[in-house]
């Protein structure tokens, strides 16, 4: 079932030049983590806050469980809409404990539900001992821990997540995002995360929805995001990507590296370029090569290359640790890719 | 020598002849500092331990007055929260309309001193004043309609002029209040209303007692106002003792329960913002929208008038009127040509040698840290809390005794205002040091600067724009400084304030208007000046 669903939502802040999001739909299924992925002004954090009920869109429809929240006149009111949201400053009441900050949102419920489920939330994000601590005296992952049991303690419909793990430490980073992971899991909650880092959305979604400036540029799972991009920004955004000019000829795609089916069907004489992620790419030392190693980045687990094709292109390509070319190595290319993703030929 | 000293002691900062020669330095200035302020006080609690038994005073009456100043204090205390905190939230957070003016009209009234404000508002409420002058014209009776003297119009007084320190750090606070917090209060479930009541509010909380403190402690400790109004309370039982019965005993005696009075104020509230430290709010580059007001807009705007009304435009065109034509004007300036020049020459000198001083004081207590620093800025503090008249009463004591040539000389005047102003100079320099990254000191140093270098080239440089600022805020306290100078001027040595007081004294509202508005603008230029150049970040 969806849960969540954006129709052709259009928002724009008042004084500014371009619209904050533009005719954006997407939706996502009960139980499913959606991640909401671009670059720092994209529109994502708008996405959030519109679901949310603290940005009003001009246009398009939103709802939540059925119910329709904005129609692009009316609103529903944050407080009645029971989603859960966890902000980037985590923005913990800075004048009530851990166990008044969790038991906020639950005033509603007898004093005695409230407090069990205070302690079962609290048990659930492990700070059982630290519930009687002041937010100031807690370290960054513990108080993004309060701000997500404050979040799922009245149990909402959804939990939106707005950078959750940008304000940690990079060491604490991958420990708060399995923990995190495991607390989606054991709750069956529904939820959207926003965040710049692919990383972290391949790791911690069902499917993502890439933004650029404001626009829906694709939504997949993160496999056929990666893969597959829709365009040539989505290649660029999720990782390392080269592409490399090729011509469509009898059926084929001709490039200076060799020749690839022409799966989209452009038709014949079309100029376009071919997207080439470095783990397409398996270099060979030969004499005499067509290519050279033209750098090396030693990054522990893999060595990245950039290679210097005759034309002049750079390409990068992966190989393993240990294989270790010095620069000016002559090579040979060769392309093995699974997914072949092609685009016309941009200006 | 220096350098094999910085090789052997990698990480420490070196401390070789040098920095012997700064420590015995910071000891001195901390003794002189001591010597400033503290034997006064000591003389002062002697003085009230000799008068034993209470003499004139008896313990009912020195209860009663305890209680009427306490209550004085505490009423108008509350009459300026009920002004300050609507006015900031309206300010703030809404869209009432002219909100940007009502924000810097709402500072004004700190430029308007205590007793001007009591002298405007006796001349437009007193027995003789224009409204009763106006009423018994219109009905022909000649009953007092009105009366501003006395209790109630002590309380109205000084609430209307110290709102601003509320609502200063009231507004800030609230500006600086995240507001993700209260966003996240609404996905709670929370309605606005409730928002504003469980977390805004809570939040405020420091800010409101520390704004509510500053403005007890301002009517705890003024004499000017309430003296002019016919108030009984500690200060001017004090003038009372010591200028009409000449009883410096008695007068000892009531100074020293004042001051036991203010130190409770000020311990209980340590005490309790020591238990609510979770005072950190953290800023963001996000501003809160400005809650629509709707059909309410309007009466809102109307609430901010009223106040402002009454806190500004009142007391500014009453003594408008007061001063009359420009020639009146000028006339009694000329007259009075003698008393301004004093005024400028005796703040302008207390404000150099504060600034000077406090940058001595705050970069030795910066590099002394730890207890030495701590007891430094207490001390100075103390200096800061005493009301201006029992200050007054134990320089005369101290220095009639011990220094009788420095007594009923200018120099004893400078001396108190130093006493009672050197803290706002240390505190402005301190923050300014404070803020400058530790890490720039640490380069001179590694670039072979002496610590000497470092002060002049590297911090004196980074911290000018405050010793200016910190120059016209003491120029300013000391130009407005009536309670104090009221007990030590020389005699025929007249201030601007003390001719203000004694003007509406001897009910010649025309002049005492005349220098007030004048007052209010040597005042209020100079912090004008200062905020202009800030914002152009010349200074």
């Amino acid at each position: 079932m969806r849960l969540i669903e954006l129709s052709r939502v259009s928002l724009a802040y008042p004084n500014a030049a371009e619209p904050a999001l533009y005719d954006l739909s997407l939706d996502v299924d009960e139980g499913a983590t959606l991640s909401v992925l671009g670059p720092s002004g994209c529109g994502k954090t708008t996405v959030l806050r519109a679901i949310a009920g603290f940005e009003h869109p001009q246009a398009g429809e939103i709802r939540i469980a059925g119910r329709v929240v904005c129609d692009g006149k009316q609103c529903v009111p944050p407080e009645e809409r029971g989603v859960g949201m966890v902000f980037q400053d985590y923005a913990l009441f800075p004048h009530l404990t851990v166990t008044r900050n969790v038991a906020f949102g639950l005033r509603r419920l007898e004093p005695q539900a409230a407090a069990r489920m205070v302690s079962t939330t609290l048990d659930l994000v492990g700070l059982t001992d630290l519930k009687d601590r002041y937010p100031h005296e807690l370290s960054g992952g513990q108080q993004q821990r309060v701000a997500i049991a404050r979040a799922l303690a009245p149990k909402p419909v959804v939990l939106l997540l707005d950078e959750p793990f940008s304000n940690l430490d990079p060491d604490m980073r991958g420990q708060m995002r399995e923990e995190v992971q495991e607390i989606l899991r054991r709750t069956g909650i529904t939820a959207v995360l926003v965040t710049h880092d692919h990383d972290e959305a391949f790791a911690m979604a069902d499917r993502i929805a890439v933004l650029n400036r404001g626009r829906l540029e694709q939504i997949d799972n993160p496999e056929s995001i990666y893969h597959t991009p829709a365009t040539p920004f989505v290649a660029n955004f999720v990782g390392q990507a080269d592409f490399l000019p090729g011509r469509v000829e009898n059926g084929k795609i001709h490039t200076e590296v060799g020749v690839f089916d022409n799966v989209a069907g452009h038709p014949s004489g079309t100029a376009v370029e071919i997207m080439i992620r470095p783990d397409d790419v398996h270099i060979t030392p030969a004499s005499p090569g067509t290519a050279q190693i033209a750098g090396r980045q030693f990054r522990g687990s893999e060595n990245l290359y950039t290679v210097l094709l005759p034309s002049g292109q750079y390409l990068h390509g992966s190989e393993d640790s240990t294989t270790v070319h010095p620069i000016g190595t002559s090579v040979e290319i060769t392309i093995v890719a699974t997914h072949i993703v092609t685009f016309v030929k941009r200006q | 020598m220096a350098q094999a000293g910085s090789i052997a002691l990698a990480g420490r900062a070196p401390e070789p002849a040098s920095g012997r020669l700064a420590q015995a330095g910071t000891i001195a200035l901390l003794a002189g500092v001591g010597l400033l302020i503290l034997p006064p006080l000591l003389y002062l609690a002697s003085s009230a331990m000799q008068a034993g038994t209470l003499g004139a005073l008896s313990i009912g009456s020195l209860a009663g007055l305890a209680l009427t100043t306490l209550a004085l204090a505490g009423l108008a205390t509350m009459w300026a929260m009920a002004l300050a905190l609507p006015l900031a939230w309206l300010v703030v957070r809404t869209d009432m309309p002219f909100r940007n003016a009502c924000r810097w009209l709402a500072v004004i009234p700190l430029a308007i001193p205590s007793y001007i404000g009591a002298m405007a508002y006796i001349a437009f409420l007193g027995p003789v004043g224009s409204v009763n002058t106006w009423l018994s014209s219109l009905t022909g009776s000649h009953q007092q309609w009105l009366n501003i003297y006395g209790f109630w119009g002590g309380v109205f007084v000084l609430g209307l002029f110290t709102y601003p320190y509320i609502f200063l750090l009231v507004s800030a606070a609230l500006e600086a209040t995240n507001p993700s917090v209260e966003e996240t209060a609404r996905s709670l479930g929370e309605s606005p209303l409730g928002v504003l009541r469980r977390v805004t509010l809570p939040m405020l909380r420091p800010s409101i007692l520390a704004g509510g403190l500053l403005a007890f402690l301002y009517a705890l400790s003024d004499f000017g106002s309430l003296s002019l109004l016919r108030v009984q309370v500690f200060t001017t039982a004090i003038y009372h003792q010591l200028n009409t019965r000449f009883d410096q005993a008695a007068a000892a005696m009531l100074s020293f329960v004042l001051v036991l009075i203010t130190l409770a104020v000020l311990l209980s509230q340590r005490a309790l913002m020591s238990r609510r430290s979770y005072v950190t709010i953290t800023g963001t580059a996000r501003v809160a929208r400005p809650l629509p007001l709707g059909r309410w807009r309007w009466p809102a705007a109307a609430l901010a008038g009223g106040i402002l009304s009454l806190s500004v435009f009142i007391p500014l065109g009453v003594l408008l009127a007061q001063t009359g034509s420009l020639e009146q004007f000028t006339d009694v300036l000329r007259e009075q040509w003698a008393f301004i020049r004093n005024s400028l020459a005796l703040a302008g000198a207390a404000a150099t040698l504060a600034m000077i001083i406090g940058f001595l004081i705050a970069f030795s207590a910066k590099r002394a840290k730890g207890p030495v620093g701590a007891a430094i800025s207490g001390t100075i503090q103390i200096g800061y809390a005493i009301p201006g008249t029992v200050l007054g009463l134990s320089l005369i004591l101290l220095y009639n005794t011990y220094l009788p040539w420095l007594y009923g000389t200018v120099g004893i005047l400078v001396l108190a205002y130093l006493i009672r102003f050197l803290t706002q100079s240390v505190q402005g320099i301190d923050a300014a040091l404070a803020g400058i990254n530790p890490h720039l000191e640490e380069a001179a140093r590694s670039l072979a600067a002496s610590p000497a270098t470092v002060l002049r080239r590297i911090l004196a440089p980074l911290v000018r724009p405050t010793l200016f600022a910190v120059w016209t805020l003491v120029f300013i306290s000391a130009m407005k400084e009536l309670d104090a100078t009221l007990l030590l001027r020389p005699a025929g040595f007249d201030t601007l304030p003390v001719r203000v007081y004694i003007h509406t004294v001897e009910a010649e509202y025309a002049k005492a208007g005349a220098l007030a508005l004048l007052l209010i603008a040597f005042t209020a230029l100079p912090w004008l000046v200062v905020m202009r150049l800030r914002e152009k970040k010349l200074v």
